[in-house]
């Protein structure tokens, strides 16, 4: 095991206590949502049709029948995945400032091993990237558990069962988390990872120059941000329409992984020249 | 490596999970039905040449679909790169986009903008200045750009359009390239809402000037409560070249029921050819009920195929330009208003599709031989194997493309 | 062998060091002695590349410190660098996994001359514990120097008789010690050459037992010489 990996690991571990928890909220919030959302419309289906006002086909015609898209929409569903995606921006940044506070100076222990600094970033980052796709992997295994419990609680009358595929597809903010082709997914989560190197650089400006260094890193991730969105931004104005789609994801790609490798670099230099311990 | 399984796991489940639910949408069965075209009677191979474009709708399920004899496409079934290239771009730009790449870079919009023959592709399109004043845009002037297929030579430039300061708003409704010389086709508003002028502009291309401006539709002073609307009817655009452009024009009446409701009440409608060739404009002389009830289908250079209901069959109506007058009538074996039929016409060839289906509604195809009469092709559209979830469907065909 | 040299370091517009120059031996116990706020642990953090430095040089076996370095030379901060969950044997493991040059016979020998069992946490420790697991993690390396920052500050006097005893022992044998301190009477006898700071500059560098010999004197009376004088 190489010392990347190790630290991997540590960081990985480091960080599980708060992770494990997360997982348990989402998966106990998600549940309980389904649980809650598909009785109440049970409920509300019976009071309807046993008090006589209408029968069960007029019930469903009036009210619709109900499907996993109506419960993902509530807070049962969104609350625990907003809580999820808010828990890991704050670790982006966590996971550097916890290193230099408190008396504790675990960052002395960081800089001192015997391995290539970048190796530790590269490690975070990571870890960070880990996270938020065992948090994908976790939202896909759940679907389908919420969709059976769904099916056992609903009568088939009262209920549209959806695919996986269905339900990512057509829900919005489900479909920039869950694309519709692998390609997508490469590009989506790509774009993620490369934010978080930028964040992570403007960390290390911020570290190496402090409060100087907190503009450094404004500039730095400005200055990314419009390298990356260069050729849109270029499509957009002074070269209208002049790139054709695929010439523009090309574009894209090239730009986003020199702002990868820019971030790299930068970072690489900073943790080795100009980085402070205190 | 024991201390290390916690990572491991999380590793393994998610290249499991994640590559199972990639593998799995990719390979699994679509959740889309199939559709085809059944034949009924008639030469199968007429249909070959066909595509429906069409959008599907089911419960929260909506998605744009292609359906040929073959079967269907959807969008979003579609690989990365053939939705990034937008599937529901029109087929004739596409081409062009594909043939002329070069040229067509930074040109988009309607296909009305395009034009082509044997020796050039053109394009001109309407730039305006939106951004000195929020409530007018000014400074309109002609985005003009002409290729010449033998010497690949590409001309572009750029003129303001003449007394460019009395409109409010302009918008091009075509581009031909006629004897050498350039023809734009514009809708111009003028002063309040409802004035309307439509503008032939000829240009030079080889001097780059604008040689000639001529009103050839104009609203006349109608009073406040009617309305005028000026409609270029060419539904494919002007990529097939013609020498005749066809208006409708048609006023309203505001008819009030109470204080807050109205209605518009057609009052007037003529339709009105311009031939490009000699510049001359004409009202066609079409009995009154024609007239009224009418749609324009497709116009060629010698005839206008209209399509009009009677006895709740669609017909179709031909009117000859050198006699003046309709000249043959078509029915066919369809039960359904005109309003919920899609026509086309390539090569002599009529295609009529439905504009509706559903799991009750059966949407019939048919083929007829303009010249003959003659049906050459029945069909409908089948869904394939139809699963219980799937049975609430909607299939609204906007349009037709043919090969 | 540690060479610093015309070592230069600004805090803002506030020059700190103003080109220090001197050496630490390997087999040798160096102590950096100024009072408070001279720049002491700035020197530590320089040589170990922990902080950008304004000019001058630092070379460590003639190389300039790299990421195998590490394993040649170690830092043993005042506070600990490990995290407050960690047990004591969890914080071995970590220095095992990522050290080729950790030691794990010594470790375990340091944890019993200080009497430290492996399954504490080092939240639970006290200063003086935890100051002796921070020395142990650094002790238990086999490298060629040690850098040591006030070992003895803010601890109480049994413990900084055990830590001083560390220094006489085998435990240090034949490497080079760099040590800090503002309390030099716990080790003056066991120190073999002095660097007296004042002003950012190195006012005096001397071999401890040359002095003593020749002029008598010790390094408390060259300590007032300096500050005092």
């Amino acid at each position: 095991m190489n010392r990347y990996f190790k630290l991997v690991n540590f960081e990985f571990n480091r960080f599980l206590k708060i992770y494990l928890v997360l997982i348990g909220i989402t998966i106990i919030s998600q549940i309980i949502g389904v649980i809650v959302k598909s009785n109440q419309y049970l409920n509300m289906a019976n009071d309807q049709i046993q008090g006589g006002s209408m029968s069960s086909s007029e019930f469903i015609n009036q009210y619709g029948p109900i499907s996993l898209y109506e419960i993902i929409q509530t807070l049962w569903f969104l609350g625990p995945i907003a809580l999820c995606i808010v828990s890991l921006i704050i670790y982006v940044f966590f996971i550097w400032y916890r290193d230099w506070l408190g008396k504790n100076t675990f960052v002395y222990r960081l800089f001192m091993l015997p391995t290539a600094r970048i190796n530790i970033y590269f490690a975070k980052a990571t870890t960070v990237f880990l996270m938020v796709l065992g948090l994908i992997a976790l939202q896909l295994l759940l679907l389908p558990v919420e969709a059976w419990i769904l099916q056992w609680i609903v009568p088939f009358d009262f209920r549209i069962d959806m695919s996986i595929r269905e339900i990512t597809g057509i829900f919005h903010y489900f479909a920039i988390l869950f694309p519709n082709t692998i390609v997508q997914f490469i590009i989506h989560y790509g774009i993620g990872f490369m934010a978080v190197f930028v964040v992570f650089t403007a960390i290390l400006f911020e570290r190496s120059y402090r409060w100087k260094g907190i503009l450094f890193g404004i500039i730095y991730g400005v200055l990314a941000l419009l390298l990356f969105f260069a050729p849109v931004l270029l499509q957009a104005t002074i070269l209208y329409e002049f790139f054709y789609p695929i010439e523009l994801l090309v574009l894209q790609m090239i730009t986003g992984l020199t702002v990868i490798a820019g971030s790299i670099w930068m970072s690489n230099y900073l943790l080795n020249k100009k980085i402070r311990i205190w | 490596m024991k201390r290390y399984w916690k990572l491991i796991s999380i590793v393994l489940i998610i290249v499991l999970v994640i590559g199972t639910f990639y593998i799995q949408s990719s390979m699994a069965a679509s959740n889309y039905p199939e559709f085809v075209i059944e034949t009924v009677s008639g030469n199968q191979e007429e249909v070959e040449q066909l595509s429906l474009l069409a959008n599907y709708r089911n419960g929260m399920i909506y998605d744009n679909v292609t359906i040929t004899e073959n079967g269907a496409e959807y969008v979003s079934e579609g690989s990365f790169l053939e939705q990034l290239e937008g599937s529901y771009a029109n087929a004739e730009i596409k081409r062009l986009q594909e043939d002329y790449r070069h040229f067509m870079r930074g040109k988009t919009g309607s296909p009305r903008l395009f034009f082509e023959d044997q020796s050039k592709v053109a394009y001109a399109d309407l730039s305006m200045e939106t951004l000195n004043n929020r409530y007018k845009p000014s400074d309109f002037s002609f985005d003009i750009s002409v290729l010449d297929k033998d010497s690949d030579k590409n001309t572009s430039f750029e003129l303001p359009l003449p007394e460019r300061e009395s409109y409010n708003f302009v918008s091009m409704e075509g581009v031909y390239i006629v004897g050498g010389e350039m023809k734009l086709i514009t809708h111009n508003s003028k002063g309040r809402a409802g004035s309307v002028e439509i503008h032939v502009y000829s240009i030079n291309i080889d001097t780059e000037e604008i040689v000639g401006d001529e009103v050839i539709l104009k609203s006349e002073e109608i009073n406040d409560n009617s309305f005028l609307e000026i409609r270029k009817e060419n539904a494919n655009g002007n990529l097939d070249s013609n020498r005749n452009v066809l208006f409708e024009y048609e006023t309203f009446e505001e008819v009030k029921i109470n204080e807050w409701e109205s209605y518009l009440e057609p009052t007037e409608k003529d339709f009105i050819v311009y031939n490009l060739e000699t510049n001359e404009r004409e009202v066609l002389n079409l009995p009154e009920e024609i007239r009224d009830s009418a749609n324009a289908v497709f116009v060629s250079d010698e005839k206008i195929y209209f399509a009009q209901e009677a006895d709740g069959k669609p017909e179709i109506l031909i009117y000859d330009f050198d006699t003046e007058r309709i000249e043959a009538k078509q029915s066919f074996s369809i039960q359904s208003p005109v309003s919920e039929l899609v026509f086309n016409i390539k090569n002599d060839k009529l295609y009529i599709t439905s504009s509706y289906m559903n799991m009750r509604t059966k949407a019939t195809i048919l083929i007829l031989d303009l010249k003959t009469g003659e049906t050459l092709y029945e069909g409908f559209i089948k869904m394939e194997n139809p699963r219980t979830e799937q049975m609430d469907y909607e299939l609204y065909i906007r349009g037709t493309e043919i090969e | 062998m540690i060479e610093v040299k015309e070592l230069t370091k600004k805090f803002g517009r506030k020059t700190v060091l103003n080109g220090v120059s001197f050496t630490a031996e390997k087999g040798q116990i160096t102590c950096l002695i100024g009072i408070n706020g001279v720049g002491k642990t700035t020197i530590m953090n320089a040589i170990m590349a922990l902080t950008p430095i304004n000019g001058g040089e630092i070379l460590i076996n003639g190389e300039k410190i790299h990421k195998h370095s590490y394993e040649k030379i170690t830092f043993i901060p005042d506070a600990i660098t490990m995290l407050p969950q960690m047990k004591i044997s969890e914080t071995m493991q970590f220095m095992a996994d990522f050290y080729d040059c950790w030691n794990q016979k010594r470790a375990d020998e340091i944890l019993q001359f200080f009497k430290l069992r492996e399954d504490n946490r080092l939240s639970e420790l006290s200063k003086g514990n935890t100051a002796k697991v921070n020395l142990m993690l650094g002790l238990a390396m086999d490298v060629d120097f040690l850098l040591m920052d006030e070992p003895f500050s803010g601890i109480d006097i049994f413990s900084r008789e055990q830590i001083a005893d560390v220094f006489s022992s085998h435990l240090v044998e034949d490497r080079g010690v760099l040590i800090t301190t503002h309390e030099i009477n716990d080790i003056e006898h066991l120190i073999d050459k002095a660097v007296l700071l004042n002003n950012g500059i190195v006012s005096k560098e001397f071999n401890t037992e040359e002095i003593r010999e020749n002029e008598g004197k010790s390094v408390v009376d060259m300590m007032r010489e300096v500050y005092q004088g």
